[in-house]
């Protein structure tokens, strides 16, 4: 098992005076895998992120990616450039007066070489299916398509790692399915890693695995079918359930003979047909 | 607070190159208490649409009556003022539209844009407050160091303080996490029955849409296609798949399992508990088919 990211005992605060908001997390990122983060706000999932990719730095503990660790000066950019984050808000993050000036911004930054900026653009605007509109202005496009330009220019620098954060709550049902689309897309035909902070459980359940975040520290992971089995630890930190899991647990209250296995509603429904068909 | 509107057109950039049918022959009545919901794509019109009701848009045909309010096309001098301090509006991510330097002059701009003198307008922005479920502390903090879902509240808070008849939220929990959601959907429900509100929320959550209205209401190409009990709304599958809308998470599950065991779907039903008593009560049909065969 090749670990990407590993993260060791990290403390973190804003100010020195201030309380931890990160209080010695441990955790480890494989390489291919699509981990979900949930937990409510204000619960350290956007700091947590920003840690991984070096925009903020532990106070104590560590943070390695590619073994590089991200207190390491020297090694900055190259831990920028392999772990891309998509931020919520699809309104703030464009630089360039087109989708083309704006993905290649960054690899200017990286200082990508001409001729092989231009073969990256049009494969990272394909990726995305943005290459029709690479000569419009970003700011008049749809939110789902602003957020696939910004998947586009950061896989424009050929990262391991994508960090969604919360990338889809201020799109519409089609902006989302378009993200999830294009980023399912890049994790099972690109190896591209993905971590994906997100408050949708119908999204979580398909990761590979899930971690848990309460209060700075990191409560459970494991895969989601270990995580929504912790439905009392779920319940009372306040987080919700998957929407199977609400209906099994309502089936079995009103004396519906299931198992607590059932996680997508597929699984559920074939529990009820063999039921159904044994009575 | 009825609402009327009838023939309701509407152009943006009329008479330019760049002219364009937001809204075509809208007709609508929404009966005083309704708690509407108002769904569709994105681009479909429903925030044009309910911009219309408070009056910030314009119609270029048509007209709008709410209460004894009527806004024609083409008229001169409406009476605009009349309008907007019955209809609050809560625009999508309102805490983007605070301003002012505390929490207490941001929610007396409303009441005192409508007359209200100063005194007035701070009783009624701590019983908005209060309505908002936010504590008489906040009052003179910066409304820019709340956290996001009780900035919301404060934008909230100042128009509630104008105490509207009638109030439209237009996706008003998007973005927040589920417990926000929840509370904030909560709110509106415990508003619309305290107040007697006539409420309208556009959102993009089909399970919200069903849980929550007395009608259901979907556009499409700035048309209205359908508008009803969610019951009947939501019967109309294929059609709202035709208009690339989903339907509720229980439907999608009672189809699931039709698909399966044959079973029929029935009335339609929106909560979880519905949802498992049908079920159990068709697992006890096919119990008793058995013993009839
Ligand atoms: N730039 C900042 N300065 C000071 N405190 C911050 C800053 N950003 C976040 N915080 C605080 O850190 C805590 C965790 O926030 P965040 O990581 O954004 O949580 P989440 O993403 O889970 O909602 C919160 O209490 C928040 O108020
Ligand atoms: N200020 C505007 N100027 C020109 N066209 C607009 C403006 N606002 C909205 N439109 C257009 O009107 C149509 C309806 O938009 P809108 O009412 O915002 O839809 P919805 O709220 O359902 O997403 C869309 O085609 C949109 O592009
Ligand atoms: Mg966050
Ligand atoms: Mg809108």
């Amino acid at each position: 098992m090749d670990k990407l990211i590993e993260v060791n005992e990290l403390f973190f605060r804003y100010n020195e005076e201030d309380q931890w908001i990160l209080k010695g997390v441990s955790l480890f990122v494989k390489q291919g895998e699509w981990l979900s983060i949930i937990g409510h706000n204000g619960s350290g999932k956007s700091t947590l992120a920003k840690c991984l990719n070096g925009l903020l730095l532990p106070e104590k503990g560590s943070v390695r990616v590619n073994h590089l660790d991200t207190r390491d000066e020297s090694h900055i950019w190259d831990i920028r450039r392999q772990v891309g984050m998509v931020f919520q808000n699809p309104d703030n993050q464009f630089v360039g007066s087109t989708v083309r000036d704006d993905v290649a911004f960054g690899m200017e930054n990286h200082g990508i070489p001409r001729e092989e900026m231009l073969i990256r653009l049009d494969d990272a605007l394909k990726q995305v299916q943005m290459e029709a509109f690479a000569d419009r202005e970003p700011h008049r496009l749809s939110g789902g398509q602003k957020q696939r330009v910004a998947i586009a220019g950061i896989i424009a620098l050929k990262p391991s790692i994508i960090i969604l954060d919360e990338a889809t709550s201020m799109l519409d049902p089609e902006g989302r399915s378009e993200i999830i689309r294009t980023m399912r897309l890049l994790n099972k035909e690109h190896g591209v890693t993905v971590i994906s902070i997100t408050h949708d459980l119908e999204e979580a359940i398909y990761s590979d695995r899930i971690i848990v975040m309460n209060h700075g520290e990191l409560l459970d992971q494991g895969s989601p079918r270990d995580i929504f089995k912790e439905t009392k630890l779920l319940k009372d930190i306040g987080l919700d359930l998957p929407f199977t899991v609400k209906l099994r647990q309502e089936l079995q209250k009103q004396g519906c003979p299931l198992s607590d296995r059932a996680l997508f509603q597929e699984e559920l429904v074939e529990e009820l047909w063999t039921l159904r068909s044994k009575i | 607070m009825d609402i009327t509107v009838k023939d309701l057109t509407h152009l943006y950039n009329p008479k330019t190159p760049f002219e364009r049918i937001a809204l075509k022959d809208i007709n609508v009545q929404i009966k005083s208490g309704t708690f509407l919901s108002i769904i569709g794509h994105t681009g479909s019109g429903k925030s044009t649409f309910i911009q219309h009701i408070n009056g910030l848009l314009k119609p270029a045909k048509g007209e709008i009556t709410v209460g004894d309010v009527t806004i024609k096309a083409g008229e001169k001098n409406p009476k605009l003022t009349a309008l907007r301090k019955k209809v609050g509006l809560v625009f999508q991510y309102p805490e983007h539209q605070l301003f002012e330097e505390t929490v207490e002059k941001d929610i007396c701009f409303g009441p005192m844009n409508f007359g209200a003198a100063e005194e007035e307008a701070k009783r009624k922005a701590r019983d908005a407050l209060d309505l908002v479920g936010l504590p008489e502390s906040v009052l003179n903090r910066s409304p820019f160091d709340l956290s996001g879902g009780q900035m919301r509240r404060v934008a909230i808070a100042g128009v509630l303080a104008v105490e509207p008849e009638v109030i439209i939220l237009d996706e008003p929990t998007a973005g927040l996490d589920p417990v926000g959601r929840r509370e904030m959907l909560s709110l509106f429900m415990k508003l619309h029955k305290q107040k007697s509100l006539t409420t309208i929320m556009v959102t993009h959550s089909m399970d919200d849409a069903a849980f929550y209205s007395d009608e259901v209401m979907v556009m499409d190409k700035g048309r209205v296609v359908m508008k009803d009990k969610p019951e009947a709304v939501f019967s109309h599958i294929e059609k709202l798949q035709s208009l690339g809308l989903d339907v509720p998470e229980t439907i999608k599950f009672l189809l699931q399992l039709d698909e399966r065991c044959q079973v029929g779907i029935g009335t339609p039903v929106f909560s979880i508990p519905e949802t498992a008593a049908k079920i159990m009560e068709m697992l006890g049909q096919g119990r008793e088919k058995g013993a009839r065969v």
